[in-house]
């Protein structure tokens, strides 16, 4: 190829560019043949990659030795390597952080101030980022449950003394989320409830703790999970899992109407 | 269960070219993602799994090319056998037998095209058309810069560009 735009014609057709640089690369393409080619070369390669692709499935027995090799690696270095103790020494960290900051702040207006407007959009990320670490950490440090159970009534009780909030359980296997369990979490540092669900080989932690003032609710991608938060009642839930948005959106309504129905 | 497995196991495959060798490699990459997990901040999960599978590939190809040599036949005999697996995988799994076999047999040869392509240009192809990363976390996960990304996946299409028009071209003459 040898006209000199063929880099950037690629970078338009792999959605890299800005509105204005794609119109450029439009315009372009209006005069140059080569390039018309070049991005029909693209565009076919990607339709045949994309539906001619099979599902190639994760062999169980893969997934069983990565279990068996993770938890050999947790007993061979059991406490300060391990992502429980990773979560809390960032809490811990962060508190200091912020005992610090307020303390420093006590001597001028201004820098009082300052510490608030940091703060408060801080809080929602910091919760972000427990809830995060919570459900990667579910995962891969084999302590998804502490009650184990596709009753609700089961898993409800559980959490009595347990955590600070008594979470709605509700059953929804009937609509393909399937109750796994529950498990108590330490999030923002409140000692919350997390109930399980799956749908496939897809792992749903649903958070709940009382709603303090100015969260944010909503739909937010963070280290390639979807966290979907709402308010119901004097509840904050948050919903943490690799499922698709639509999924999780589903999954969400679905609890909504649950609560509504079973909320004592 | 385990995030992003499979992303990591699809990566692992492609750059492997061999089932057992992909899934020592994720094995692998899980251990020491769960052993580095102090080292991670903010990142992105998948970008950064990614590329503990790639290293961790690099890693046990190394190994392999001092252990033995890998003659170019050989290496083209394995990429040949991943295309017959993915062929099988498809035509198991399509309910009309007749549709699948015209169906994967473009496929599989495509498949075959990139399961050829050099390791620097396989795995910047794979990273964009089957984990649609960007230019940005592709560059981050081979540690090489954003121009270099865009060279070599130019490099990658024009690459499977020749060998499909190549391959049409045999098939006419034959």
């Amino acid at each position: 190829m040898s006209c000199e735009k063929t880099l950037l014609v690629q970078a338009s057709f792999d959605g890299e560019l800005d509105a204005a640089a794609a119109a450029d690369v439009e315009a372009h393409l209006a005069t140059c043949t080569e390039c018309r080619d070049w991005l029909k070369t693209l565009q076919g390669l990607r339709a045949e990659i994309r539906t001619g692709a099979a599902p190639r499935p994760v062999p169980p027995h893969l997934i069983g030795a990565i279990r068996s090799a993770l938890d050999e690696a947790d007993e061979q270095t059991p406490r300060q390597r391990s992502w429980t103790a990773w979560l809390r020494r960032a809490a811990a960290t962060r508190k200091s952080l912020l005992v610090g900051a307020c303390s420093g702040a006590v001597g001028t207006a201004l820098s009082a101030a300052l510490v608030i407007a940091l703060a408060l959009p801080g809080a929602d990320q910091r919760l972000l980022e427990d809830v995060t670490a919570a459900h990667v950490r579910s995962l891969m440090a084999n302590h998804l449950l502490d009650v184990t159970s596709s009753n609700h009534h089961m898993v409800k009780p559980w959490f009595d003394g347990r955590v600070d909030v008594a979470p709605p359980v509700a059953g929804l296997a009937g609509e393909g989320f399937v109750l796994a369990g529950g498990r108590a979490d330490y999030i923002g540092g409140m000692r919350v409830p997390a109930v399980v669900y799956r749908k496939g080989r897809h792992v749903i932690n649903l958070f709940s703790w009382p709603v303090r003032g100015g969260e944010t609710y909503g739909l937010t991608e963070h280290k390639g999970f979807n966290v979907l938060s709402w308010r119901s009642r004097d509840l904050v839930f948050t919903a943490v899992s690799d499922l698709a948005p639509e999924d999780l959106k589903a999954f969400a309504r679905l609890v909504q109407k649950r609560a509504g129905q079973t909320t004592e | 269960m385990l995030p992003h497995l499979d992303a990591a196991l699809g990566l692992a495959r492609w750059l492997a070219r061999s089932n057992a060798d992909a899934e020592d490699v994720v094995q692998e990459a899980y251990l020491r993602a769960y052993r580095s997990f102090d080292g991670f901040r903010g990142e992105q999960a998948k970008p950064w799994l990614l590329t503990i599978v790639r290293n961790c590939h690099r890693t046990q190809a190394s190994k392999h090319r001092t252990s033995r040599v890998i003659l170019l036949e050989e290496a083209q005999s394995r990429a040949g056998e991943f295309a017959v697996n993915i062929v099988d995988t498809v035509a198991a799994d399509t309910e009309d037998p007749e549709a699948a076999a015209i169906r994967s047999d473009d496929h599989a040869r495509l498949d075959a095209a990139i399961a050829r392509l050099p390791i620097d240009f396989r795995e910047v192809l794979v990273l964009r058309e089957f984990e649609e990363l960007s230019y940005r976390e592709i560059a981050e996960i081979v540690d090489i810069p954003m121009g270099t990304v865009m060279s070599r996946l130019a490099r990658a299409r024009a690459l499977l560009r020749s060998a499909w028009l190549g391959d049409t071209a045999d098939e006419a003459a034959s």
